[in-house]
Formats: C-alpha cells, sequence, structure tokens
C-alpha cells in the first residue's frame, strides 16, 4: 500500500462524471448528513485511517468471516472486505426507501400466493402464463403448499441502486433464501468497534432487532397446534458461497445448524436425527435452493436434501420458511411488471420504480431487447440458470451475435434491462478515498401484520472502474450502511418479543452429525498436539545429537525415532528399509511429518481434519475459535509455502530454528483451541463428544509412546535418555523429576504415564475422564447398557487388574511382553470403543440411490414377466 | 367395458435395504370418458407412513415411506375402471380446421392449453419436429384429420424396438433412429404436435391384456403404455395411440397425465442402502371382467 497523499483523507475527492455521489454535490460540497462524520475522519487522519482498515480485516478474519468462491476444490474461501467508510443515508431517504421495500414485499407476497394457489394472475393475463410456466423455479410439486399465518413470503431481500437523478431503483429480489443479512451484522459489528466513538457520535439506527423480528417470523411460521416449536436452519454445508452466513445466523438465533442428512422424515413428520434418536422440527429456516430440498418430489440428484419433505409440507406438519416454491419470485420477467401489479393488486403506485426491463416473451419487448443490444444487459429469465447477467455493451460483436441468436430462439427465456451505472460514494482505497458506485442489498421480514425491514443493510462498491459489475463473485468490497436515527430510536415496542425463552426447546437436541464431527474435533486436535510435542521432542534431540556419530545419543535417536514413525503410523519412515538414509540426515521426514497434508499422520493432515470438522461445528463455537484456527492456519502455510525454508533445512541438514519456531506456535494455538473447549464451550452433549474424541486419542498415543520406546530393554545410559525423552514428550518431565529426583527408569516412567490417576497425560487419567463422558452421553438410553459401555467396563477392569510394576519385568532376550500385551490390548480396546460410539450414537446414513425406473414396457414383447437387472 | 387392472413392481436387492421412499402414480381417476370403481395401492413390506395427493395436473399420487428392512419390494396396485364412456371420436371440436395455439393467440383464461404448449423436461419444440409434422396439418386440415395423418406416420415410420433406447434417450436422437418403444413414440407425437403450436399431453396407463376375439393382441400390452392426449378446447381431451395407430378408446385405462413421462412415472422412488445390485420385475394384467 502506497502512502497517502496528504493527511486530510478527502482531500482529493472529486465525484465520478456526471452522476449522483453520495457524499458530494454536483457543486463539490460535502452533503449535510455526510459532514460531522467526514470531519471524524478528517480529524482522525490518512493514516490512522489505514491503520484501522488494517484493524478491520484483522477483525473480520478473526470471526472467520469468508465469502467461497467456486466450489469443492481445495479451500477457495476468500477473506471478507469491508470499507472503513459506511454508506450513510439520512432517515427520512431511508423510510422512504423502507416503505418502498415493505411495498414491494406485501405485493410479491401476492403474487406468491396466486401463483402457488389460483393462478388468477396467470388466467387473466396479467402476468403471461409463459413468464412463469417456462421458468424452472416454479415448481408444480409444490402446488398448494401454504405456510400458516397471514403471510407466504417471510424473508425478503432487494438490490437498489441510485440512478443518476438521485431516485432510487430496485435491481432485483431475493426470495429463494436471501443472504448476506448476517454480513451486514457482522459488518456493523466490526465497523462499530474500530470506530467506536464515531459510531456513538452518529447516532446510528440499530440493526439487531432484525434478528428477533426473524425469530418472531420463524415462531409464527409453525404449523397450526405446535405451541413450542422447535427450529433448525437448513444449510447446504460449509462449502457453500455463503456458509458463514449459515452459521452466523444459526448463532445468532440459537437454533441448530442441520444439513439435509440430519433430517429425517418418520410418519409423515420432518425431524433431527440426534445422538439420542429422533425429534420433532417443525420450521425449517431454509438455506437451500427448492430443487435440492427433496430427491423424492424435487431433484433426484440431490443429496443435500430431504425425501419426503414436500409431502411434509403439504400435510402441513412442518413449515419451509421461504417455502419451496419462492423461488420463482426471482423471475427476472415479474420486475417488468411491478408497476401493473401493484396497481392491479394493491390499487396503488409502485413507491419504488425498477430499473426498466422488457421481457423478452412480449413481440414488443423482444423487438426493443433486439434492437438494442449492444446498450442493454440481459439476464436469464430464471435464477435457476447458472449464467449471470450479460453485460452487452461489454461483449464482442460474435458474442453479441450469438446472443441474438439464442434469444430468437427462446425469446421467453430472456430479459433485457437499462443499464445502470449507480451512483457513487466513497471508499477508502491505497491511493486515498476514491468515489466508486454502490449496489445496496436490505431485508425485510414478516410480521406485524406486514414487513419489518432492516434498517441498513449490506452495501457492496466495484472493485474497480466505474462501470464494473459489482457482485462478491467478481471481489467487490462491502460497506456497512448508516441509517442516521431520528428521535424515535426506542423502536421496541414494534419488535414483537417475550419468544425468547421458547426458542431453547430446539438447542437441547444436538445432530448426530455435530455429534460426529465435535468427537473428531476432539481427536484431531489432541493429535495434532501430540505429533507437535514428539517432533519438537525429537528435534531437540537432534540438534543435541547433531555432532555425535556414536553413543547412547546417536542410540537413543533411533528408537525415539522409530517410536515417531509408529506413533504416527507414518510407515516405512524410520523403520522402513531406507531407515539407515534417514537416521543420517532425518530433516527431510522430520520436515514432511509436519507440512505433508496429504499424508495421514502428519501435522498438517491432523490440523486440515481438525479445520474441516470445525467448519461443520462453527455454529456451536465461540468465536475466539477463529482467532486461534486463523494463526494455526497461517503457521502451516508459511512453512508449507516459503520453500527456502525448506530448501535450507535440508541442506544444512540441520534441524532449523524455523522449523522450530513453527512448531512452538503451533502448539500455542493447539493449547489455545484446548483452553477455548475448556473455558468458554457449554458442559452440553456436544462437548462430552468433543471430550471423549480427545481423551480416546489421548490415551492411544500415550499407550502407544510407552509401548514402542520402552518395549524393549537398552542399555542403562540410552534407556535413561529415552525416557527422558518420552517424558518430554509425555508432558510429564517436571513432575518425574521432583517425584523420582534426578533419575527416572522404565518402571516410574510405566508408572507415571499409564498408571497415575493423578496425572493429567496419564493413561489412567485419559480412562476414568473417558468414563466420565460416556456415562454423560449414555444416559438418555432407555434400552440397557450399550456396547461402547461394555467396552469401557471391559477396560476399566483391565486397568484396575494390571500390576504396573511387572510391566517393566525383561524376558531372557530383553523384551518386555506384558508392557507389550498390556499396550496392545489397550490400543485394540480404545478404537473398538471410537467404533461402536460411531455406531451407536452417530447413525450414519447408508447411501442414496434412486430406484430404478420402471420402464417395463422397454422389455422384450410377448413376455408375461421380463426382468432387468440393473446397478443400484 | 370394465376391467380388472393388476400391476406388479418388484425390486429384488443383494443388500438389504434401510428405508425406501416411493411415489406411486398408479391411482386411476374418474378422466377421460372413465369411471373407477375401486383402486388401491399395496406395499411389501408395508409402509410406514403413506399419505395420497393430487398433483398439479390433477393426477392422485401415493408417497409411501418403507421402514422395515428389506431385500425385496413389491409394489401392487390393483383397480377396477369402467371404461365404456371413453371417447371414441373426436366430436364437432375436432372437425374445425387446425389453428395454432401459441402464446399470442391462446386463451389465458385456458391455462391448460398453453400448459401444454410449452417446452417440458423431455421433450422440447424444434423446426425439425415442426417439419415432421407439418405435412399432416396444411392449411384448412381438420384438427381430428391432421392428428389421425400424424399418428399413422409415426406408427409407419417408427420401428417398435425395446432395445434402442433408454429412459433418458433424447428426442433429437429417437428422430435419427426412428426407432423406440411407446414412450419415445408419445413424446415424438406431443413435439411434433406443440412445435406446431398446438397443445399435447403424455398418458399413462394400461392397455387390455387379451383382446375380444377376432381382434389382434395391441403393442404394449403387459406393461404399462403410454400415449398422447389432444386437446380440443373447452376443457376437453381426446387419447390418440401412435404406437398402435388408433384411437385411446375403450381397450384403454388412464393411470396419469402430465407434460412428458417424467411428469408421471408409475413409480419413482429413492432407497437408502449400502447394495450395490438391483433386479427389477414388473407385469401388468388387464383382465376384462
Amino acid at each position: 500500500m502506497t502512502a497517502l497523499p496528504t493527511t486530510d483523507p478527502i482531500a482529493g475527492y472529486h465525484p465520478l462524471g456526471d452522476g449522483h455521489d453520495e457524499m458530494m454535490n454536483a457543486g463539490g460540497t460535502i452533503r449535510e448528513h455526510w459532514s460531522e462524520l467526514m470531519d471524524a475522519y478528517r480529524t482522525l487522519g490518512a493514516g490512522e485511517l489505514t491503520r484501522r482498515q488494517g484493524e478491520i480485516q484483522r477483525l473480520l478474519e478473526q470471526d472467520g468471516v469468508t465469502y467461497n468462491v467456486g466450489g469443492d476444490d481445495g479451500r477457495p474461501d476468500r477473506p471478507w472486505t469491508l470499507d472503513p467508510i459506511p454508506f450513510v443515508l439520512p432517515n427520512e431517504e431511508w423510510s422512504a426507501i423502507e416503505r418502498g421495500m415493505i411495498q414491494r414485499a406485501e405485493l410479491l407476497d401476492l403474487v406468491l400466493t396466486d401463483l402457488y394457489g389460483e393462478r388468477r394472475l396467470l388466467r387473466s393475463g396479467i402476468v403471461p402464463p409463459e413468464m412463469i410456466l417456462s421458468d424452472p423455479q416454479f415448481f408444480r410439486a409444490c402446488d398448494r403448499i401454504t405456510l400458516p399465518g397471514d403471510k407466504q413470503l417471510v424473508v425478503f431481500g432487494i438490490d437498489i441502486a441510485r440512478a443518476a437523478d438521485g431516485s432510487w431503483l430496485a435491481l432485483g429480489h431475493r426470495a429463494q433464501a436471501p443472504s448476506g443479512a448476517a454480513y451486514a451484522l457482522e459488518n456493523r459489528r466490526v465497523l462499530s468497534r474500530v470506530f467506536p466513538h464515531i459510531f456513538r457520535q452518529t447516532g446510528v439506527q440499530r440493526l439487531a432487532p432484525f434478528v428477533q423480528a426473524l425469530r418472531s417470523a420463524l415462531l409464527a411460521a409453525a404449523p397450526i397446534g405446535v405451541e413450542d416449536p422447535s427450529i433448525v436452519i437448513l444449510s447446504p454445508g460449509s462449502l457453500s458461497e455463503t456458509a458463514f452466513e449459515h452459521a452466523s445466523i444459526a448463532a445468532q438465533l440459537g437454533y441448530p445448524l442441520v444439513q439435509g442428512s440430519d433430517l429425517e422424515l418418520r410418519r409423515g413428520r420432518i425431524g433431527l436425527r440426534t445422538v439420542s434418536g429422533w425429534v420433532p422440527v417443525h420450521v425449517i429456516l431454509r438455506r437451500v435452493d427448492a430443487g435440492f430440498c427433496d430427491p423424492l418430489a424435487l431433484r433426484p440428484d440431490s443429496t443435500l436434501g430431504i425425501p419426503g419433505l414436500v409431502d411434509a409440507c403439504r400435510a402441513g406438519t412442518v413449515s419451509v420458511v421461504n417455502t419451496l416454491g419462492s423461488g420463482i419470485l426471482e423471475n427476472a420477467g415479474l420486475a417488468s411488471l411491478m408497476s401493473s401489479l401493484s396497481r392491479h393488486l394493491l390499487g396503488s403506485d409502485l413507491l419504488l420504480d425498477s430499473v426498466p426491463s422488457w421481457w423478452c416473451g412480449e413481440p414488443v419487448g423482444r423487438s426493443h431487447v433486439l434492437a438494442n443490444l449492444g446498450s442493454l444487459v440481459v439476464r436469464p429469465l430464471s435464477r435457476v440458470s447458472l449464467e449471470y447477467s450479460i453485460d452487452t455493451a461489454r461483449i464482442s460483436t460474435a458474442e453479441l451475435d450469438e446472443l441474438r441468436r439464442r434469444i430468437e430462439a427462446h425469446p421467453d427465456q430472456w430479459v433485457g434491462q437499462q443499464r445502470l451505472t449507480p451512483g457513487s460514494t466513497p471508499v477508502l482505497n491505497a491511493d486515498g478515498v476514491e468515489p466508486r458506485p454502490a449496489v445496496l442489498r436490505s431485508f425485510a421480514v414478516a410480521g406485524g401484520g406486514s414487513y419489518i425491514a432492516l434498517h441498513g443493510g449490506l452495501g457492496r462498491t466495484a472493485s474497480g472502474e466505474a462501470d464494473a459489475p459489482i457482485t462478491n463473485r467478481t471481489g467487490a468490497s462491502s460497506k456497512d450502511i448508516w441509517v442516521l436515527g431520528s428521535e424515535s430510536q426506542s423502536q421496541f415496542e414494534f419488535w414483537p418479543s417475550g419468544d425468547a425463552m421458547a426458542a431453547h426447546a430446539s438447542t437441547d437436541a444436538l445432530p448426530a452429525r455435530a455429534a460426529e464431527h465435535l468427537f473428531w474435533l476432539g481427536r484431531y486436535a489432541e493429535r495434532a498436539e501430540a505429533t507437535v510435542r514428539l517432533i519438537r521432542t525429537v528435534t531437540a534431540r537432534c540438534d543435541e545429537f547433531v555432532n555425535t556419530a556414536t553413543g547412547p545419543g546417536p542410540a537413543s535417536l533411533t528408537v525415539v525415532l522409530e517410536s515417531l514413525t509408529r506413533v504416527t503410523g507414518t510407515y516405512p519412515g524410520f523403520v522402513g528399509d531406507d531407515a539407515a538414509a534417514l537416521f543420517a540426515d532425518p530433516t527431510g521426514e522430520l520436515f514432511s511429518l509436519v507440512v505433508d497434508e496429504r499424508r495421514p499422520g502428519t501435522v498438517a493432515h491432523a490440523v486440515r481434519h481438525l479445520f474441516d470438522a470445525l467448519d461443520v461445528v462453527r455454529d456451536r463455537l465461540s468465536v475466539d475459535t477463529w482467532l486461534v484456527v486463523g494463526s494455526l492456519q497461517r503457521e502451516l502455510e508459511r512453512l508449507e509455502r516459503d520453500g527456502v525454508v525448506r530448501d535450507a533445512v535440508v541442506r544444512d541438514g540441520d534441524v532449523d530454528d524455523a522449523m522450530t519456531s513453527v512448531l512452538s506456535e503451533m502448539l500455542q494455538g493447539l493449547l489455545s483451541l484446548s483452553g477455548l473447549a475448556n473455558e468458554s464451550m457449554v458442559r452440553d452433549l456436544g462437548w462430552q463428544f468433543m471430550e471423549a474424541g480427545r481423551r480416546i486419542e489421548r490415551a492411544i498415543h500415550v499407550a502407544t509412546l510407552v509401548g514402542t520406546t520402552l518395549g524393549t530393554q537398552r542399555s542403562a545410559p540410552v534407556e535413561s535418555l529415552v525416557v527422558e525423552s518420552v517424558l518430554i514428550a509425555g508432558e510429564s518431565i517436571i513432575t518425574s523429576r521432583r517425584r523420582y529426583r534426578s533419575r527416572a527408569f522404565a518402571s516410574t516412567t510405566i508408572e507415571l504415564l499409564l498408571a497415575d490417576a493423578g496425572n493429567p497425560r496419564s493413561l489412567q487419567f485419559q480412562i476414568d475422564r473417558l468414563a466420565d463422558s460416556l456415562a454423560l452421553i449414555g444416559t438418555d438410553r432407555a434400552d440397557g447398557p450399550t456396547a461402547t459401555a461394555a467396552l469401557l467396563g471391559e477396560l476399566t477392569r483391565l486397568l484396575a487388574s494390571t500390576n504396573f510394576v511387572h510391566l517393566a519385568d525383561i524376558d531372557e532376550v530383553g523384551h518386555r511382553p506384558g508392557l507389550e500385551s498390556f499396550v496392545g490390548t489397550v490400543r485394540a480396546k480404545l478404537a473398538a470403543i471410537s467404533n461402536a460410539i460411531a455406531l451407536e450414537s452417530f447413525n450414519r446414513l447408508h447411501w442414496q440411490h434412486a430406484m430404478v425406473g420402471p420402464i417395463d414396457h422397454r422389455q422384450s414383447l410377448g413376455a408375461t414377466e421380463s426382468t432387468v437387472g440393473s446397478s443400484v | 367395458m370394465i376391467y380388472e387392472v393388476l400391476h406388479t413392481t418388484r425390486y429384488d436387492y443383494d443388500a438389504p435395504v434401510e428405508t425406501s421412499f416411493a411415489e406411486v402414480r398408479q391411482l386411476p381417476d374418474d378422466v377421460d370418458g372413465q369411471v373407477c370403481v375401486r383402486r388401491q395401492v399395496t406395499t411389501d413390506p408395508s409402509s410406514d407412513y403413506e399419505r395420497d395427493h393430487r398433483d398439479y395436473f390433477g393426477n392422485l399420487a401415493r408417497t409411501a415411506v418403507i421402514r422395515e428392512p428389506h431385500t425385496r419390494l413389491v409394489v401392487t396396485s390393483s383397480s377396477l375402471i369402467d371404461t365404456s364412456g371413453r371417447p371414441t371420436e373426436f366430436g364437432a371440436d375436432g372437425q374445425q380446421p387446425w389453428r395454432s395455439y401459441t402464446a399470442a393467440e391462446a386463451d389465458p383464461e385456458d391455462l391448460d392449453a398453453i400448459e401444454f404448449s410449452l417446452d417440458s423436461a423431455l421433450v422440447t419444440r424444434s423446426a425439425q419436429l415442426a417439419d415432421y409434422a407439418r405435412p399432416s396439418f396444411a392449411d384448412g386440415v381438420s384438427l381430428a384429420d391432421g392428428v389421425l395423418s400424424l399418428c399413422a406416420r409415426i406408427h409407419a415410420d417408427f420401428e417398435f424396438d425395446a432395445e434402442a433406447t433408454q429412459v433418458d434417450t433424447h428426442l433429437a436422437d429417437v428422430m435419427k433412429m426412428r426407432k423406440g418403444v411407446c414412450q419415445d413414440f408419445a413424446h415424438v407425437m406431443v413435439g411434433s404436435l406443440r412445435s406446431l403450436g398446438l397443445p399435447a399431453c403424455y398418458v399413462s396407463g394400461y392397455l387390455e391384456t387379451e383382446p375380444p376375439p377376432g381382434r389382434p393382441r395391441l403393442t404394449g400390452v403387459d406393461r404399462t403404455h403410454a400415449w398422447v392426449g389432444i386437446y380440443l378446447g373447452n376443457g376437453r381431451w381426446i387419447g390418440v395411440d401412435p404406437t398402435n395407430n388408433q384411437l385411446a378408446g375403450p381397450r384403454y385405462v388412464t393411470a396419469a397425465r402430465g407434460r412428458d413421462y417424467s411428469d408421471v412415472p408409475p413409480l419413482k422412488g429413492l432407497i437408502f442402502t449400502d447394495a450395490e445390485e438391483s433386479r427389477l420385475t414388473v407385469s401388468v394384467d388387464v383382465a376384462a371382467q
């Protein structure tokens, strides 16, 4: 970032061309509603503004705010960007926009009700039937499904922009599963934290009541007769573009974030598959596109849905919000009809105009669009189409001809829209504060007999030149929208309240899938931590003996390196055919054990799986988690990317400081993570699963470490060094020194690491804690002792009956058969417990297949019965 | 005629299926002049949940969930239908000269006419299909004559071949191969009519198994059959069967009507299983009572 030219951040600000600028009028004077804010920014100065911009990015990153671009290859998360300068609107102007927005919501609610009901709008020709009937978002399977209450459209999103004359125009509607509200709330949280003083002084209207309004709307949508509805948020999963939004909304509403496979139709009702069985669900806030929501009635290839959901909606046993058919309201052709619909349905004029647009299914519209190709924006009729808007001013002649052919072939599938360069607003970038065109998205939810709007929203500005498209996919930056307060700040009487308690019912149930990921979160976090400790111990030893060719030092190092391979399961490693070469120069292998993400057993592999599990249970974790995760990820990336470090490390044959420092940083991160788990997570069922995973992992690790290092007796000097390494890796060296003074022996180490119930690193301690967690997990079961409980009982009895002193006994060839057999049994039992927990609690689904279509008339003629075999 | 229709679909799997979800459209109704006296659908194992609804096109559809683990699923429907009222002629509406029912000319009040003139999942209008249909529809030709001519030409031009096509074979490929089963014959006719602006629907149903003495056995018995519904205006439809080149009169039983096969499969569903193989056996018997 280059230095700012002056300390006055807005000294060189000039509005773009002759369009409308939010901050400055045509005469170059700052508009009144901006002046106070701009004075405050001037006082801060350009340098401070830039510093705070960095602070904003840091906070967003810490909260894990991302927008996933692309899809499932790798990690396409892109950090969310937020401009330090808000989009400012005076109260009166916002009120006008809000009235227009609410009127549109009312109007579209009537349209939705009619399209899936009487279809009078189609029969009367007010809406041309083909416009709706040929849109794939018109789901015939969802015909006649209605929600209780007076509104069918519950959550509504709208994009607006300012035209050159200063008026506001609607660009499009979001009704399928409008996204962006959580980003708006996050932007507000961050901006008000970075500019606390300015924020307070400016008197900005609050966003928080919107969350309460959304909660009330969901409660109101519950099937009739359900008094204490259980509510969930249905998400397509952590790879979705707006995964952050789904988790954030779920966390703010306090309802569980679930995926299709978490829900199941039973006896005509939808319920959540939890660790303690099936529990009914009454309202689903849907973040999955309708077509994917039910593979039985809608798209059969979807694995994101719940078979039978549509039928449950028809029966009225569950309410899906927005309704499964609501995507039809995003039909681009409806925009051209809004004013006639308003007159017809509401008997009044439209308060907020649409950008002029023409549906090509109509001869007049078609000829206008074809005659003006080259100056219009052309949009596919249906948003389900994977295509985006085409700015015909920015495509080649060949592309124009192709587009013309496509429009002529299927005119009813296209809509032309007048090109609009939205009014500009100030944005801070590397060269200072500059004007950029901006588009706003805001939201309304059904409530109080009409709609309740968010007092603000999500602003987006183009990344570069004035007329570039503004979408999140193309790298636009976001803005908080500040609606300046009026006296009537106490609008709380508008927000229905008192329902907060009712919301709790649904949070108790732990979805089986969340339990599974929490369990593996515990296992991978512990695995990463233990592996880091072990490698750190080994690298320290390598440094120590680097210039020693023979003697007890190198001999003990060999033992520990072999154990490292066995404990992590990264064969062949230090026990394979090439072990001799690796002993001579272990750095390459050690480096790989840290950074090789694709190699199971490495630190990077465990951390990657830890992140994946975190993503899934995001809504259950403290926000601070992302602070820790972010730093862990950066350490790994630093080490991985920095090939220079790796080459230097390997070339020198010396364990470089770089790796040591990365290992320390990572250990610190992992310790913080376990600290958060212990200090910031409620001890609910989910925590118990995470704890069980952690205890099982640590128990396996410590048993294997002791078994592989001390299974064979070495000469006294070597064994002494080995024991010391084991105690360091097992985080028990201090205790050992204090308890056994200077000398530690195999026997005392076995005692301390396996049997000592007071040592939080010992096997006995892990089994005790595991028993505590499993007892709580198991309390909900009515059908007698579980396999998990039986296995745990066997393990507890084994430990109780073992004489740990004798485990150090050696046979005639110097082996410790008692120790080896004990460790073998313990490992097998722990693995069996892990499997039993999965079987009993995680309730995995079988694979979903389509039934083979009975196209029986395809079989040979004349036979009264015929068969076909086919692959499921 | 009064027919007893017995339709059995059986799946055998190589490993247990935990749960099956099925949507069944084998519940004939009082449509196309027929009268349903009795109808039922059963599953073995029996379903843990079932519910009937009338779909967008007016068909009765059953959703059934089978939760008992099973390696064999049998879906059986049986019904008793009086078909004597099914139309055997076009009537006065069909004697009018045919005319395009395209969007601009359509009466929006008549939503069906528009719904069944548009593209659907498996049938897309095309110039090729319009060209194929046009020789039957010279200017001034009556709707009835045009339809019967097109029906006869499809019957003559296309070969019934159960091996030639798959469920997902495109209509354009069927036009090229000139082979297929009754589903393909029906799609060709529906697509040709729609490409000229004539509303047409796809009808799924059954044919009488044993012909009356002296009459030939029809193609497509012993299995579910498909033919075409022609819109005559004023809410009236008539069935035409290009596979057998005749009107779908009293020897036919309508099970469901939609825009194409994908709207009205007799049975579709999902199974949750680790099984890798399934074996499908279907039998249909339509016996005169």
